[in-house]
């Protein structure tokens, strides 16, 4: 048995080591002429492209963009990744001027980063481009105490991680 | 005398017609034949790959589609299945075109996958009881839908009998995997173990749920006497006062 599972679509590419899982969604377009407002986005009218999500547990089918819905039932042990791509529009701005795909420490997540603060869970979240594409990454553990040994788990994962150009 | 005139006028006629009549009937008869033999040799060909043909007593009617009897255990399944017997993660793409990676083995879930087409006619009842949200098994704690790939499959089809609350993967690879025979067909992995369970063919959801209960039951059962074969072997026999510790047994 391989010791990865392969996730690819919309131009992303993940190694998915052994136990872990992911699903890459294009996000709905633009409902009834009106743009989809997007957290942390530069501009509001710009509307959304692909989303990552991918776990080292199972995933509900039934999820919110930002991983409510999945959220809610982590273990102490549970991490969360969720790429949320931008427009093209953004990349360039200055909210998205960060390059290539962050290396995270133990010392950015917190708490309060939560899109919705959950006892015990710490969150990040950053944003960059990468190939001439513009991401939000948020990143969810399931416990904030547990963050040392979760968050390298969480880079080598963001380091198999490949973006094609756009 | 008019009936006589009739017979000795018609005789060469009536003679024709009844042996045109012979030959058609012996023309019929071979054609029933052939089909009769062609339908036993498909019966055959079904009943080689576990599926049998008859009453549905869940529905309570007789139907036309395949009625397969059983969810064998793990250790029955490789005669019925192409598959390697071992649990393979699943990796394909999503009816509407994105990406999807499923884990199964050293994960704390039950997961049933259920091999689905768009097309046939038994798996319909199931793509409907599943966007119905019908109660998973007691056994089960997710189930994943896998479909044929893109190029196999009709996306667009699949996005009209998807349910929400189900993932649908669609992997031609997972269905080599698992030596999947026949659709609809269900395999049932034990995440924490990685192992398969059990799994075979089914026509509706009731029969699934209670085809896993049977086997649930088996393994309990199994279980059970494992034990009992353990506790004997280590000289302990039934109401052997060390099997309640802190009971006063007389």
């Amino acid at each position: 048995m391989s010791n990865t599972t392969p996730l690819q679509a919309g131009g992303v590419g993940i190694s998915l080591p052994r136990g872990w899982e992911g699903e890459i969604y294009n996000r709905a377009p633009v409902v009834d002429g009106k743009s989809l407002q997007t957290p942390g986005a530069a501009n509001p009218d710009e509307v959304a492209r692909n989303v990552i999500h991918v776990a080292n547990f199972a995933l509900p089918a039934e999820r919110g963009d930002f991983g409510s819905g999945a959220v809610e039932i982590m273990n102490s042990g549970a991490i969360l990744i969720v790429l949320f791509e931008h427009g093209p529009e953004s990349v360039g701005t200055p909210l998205f001027a960060r390059t290539g795909i962050p290396v995270l420490t133990p010392g950015e997540f917190d708490p309060q980063q939560m899109q919705r603060t959950l006892s015990g869970q710490s969150g990040r979240q950053i944003f960059f481009n990468a190939n001439g594409r513009a991401f939000c990454l948020y990143v969810v553990l399931g416990s904030h105490r547990q963050r040392e040994t979760l968050v390298p788990i969480v880079n080598e994962v963001l380091q198999a991680i490949e973006i094609e150009p756009a | 005398m008019a009936g006589r005139k009739l017979d000795a006028g018609t005789s060469p006629i009536v003679t024709a017609v009844v042996a045109v009549l012979a030959i058609v009937v012996v023309l019929l008869s071979v054609l029933v034949a052939g089909l009769l033999r062609s339908h036993a040799e498909m019966l055959r060909a079904f009943n080689e790959l576990g599926v049998t043909f008859g009453h549905d007593g869940a529905e309570g009617q007789t139907t036309s589609v395949p009625a397969p009897t059983r969810v064998p255990h793990a250790s029955e399944r490789v005669t019925h299945s192409t598959g390697d017997g071992t649990v393979h993660d699943l990796a394909g793409t999503t009816p509407n075109g994105g990406g999807l990676a499923v884990a199964l083995s050293g994960r704390n879930e039950r997961t049933l996958l259920a091999f689905l087409t768009s097309g046939c006619l038994t798996c319909k009842g199931f793509w409907d009881a599943f966007r119905n949200d019908a109660a998973l098994p007691r056994s089960v704690d997710r189930l994943v839908i896998v479909t044929r790939s893109l190029d196999e499959e009709s996306p667009s089809a699949l996005i009209n009998l998807a349910p929400a609350r189900h993932a649908v993967v669609m992997s031609s690879q997972a269905w080599d995997d698992y030596g999947v025979p026949v659709s609809p067909y269900f395999v049932l992995v034990d995440g924490p173990s990685g192992t398969i369970d059990g799994e075979g063919a089914a026509s509706t959801w009731a029969q699934v749920g209670s085809l896993l209960s049977r086997a649930e039951a088996d393994q309990e059962l199994a279980n059970e006497r494992r034990i009992d074969d353990d506790l004997l072997r280590a000289g302990i026999e039934p109401n052997d006062p060390r099997l309640f510790p802190g009971e006063d047994i007389r």
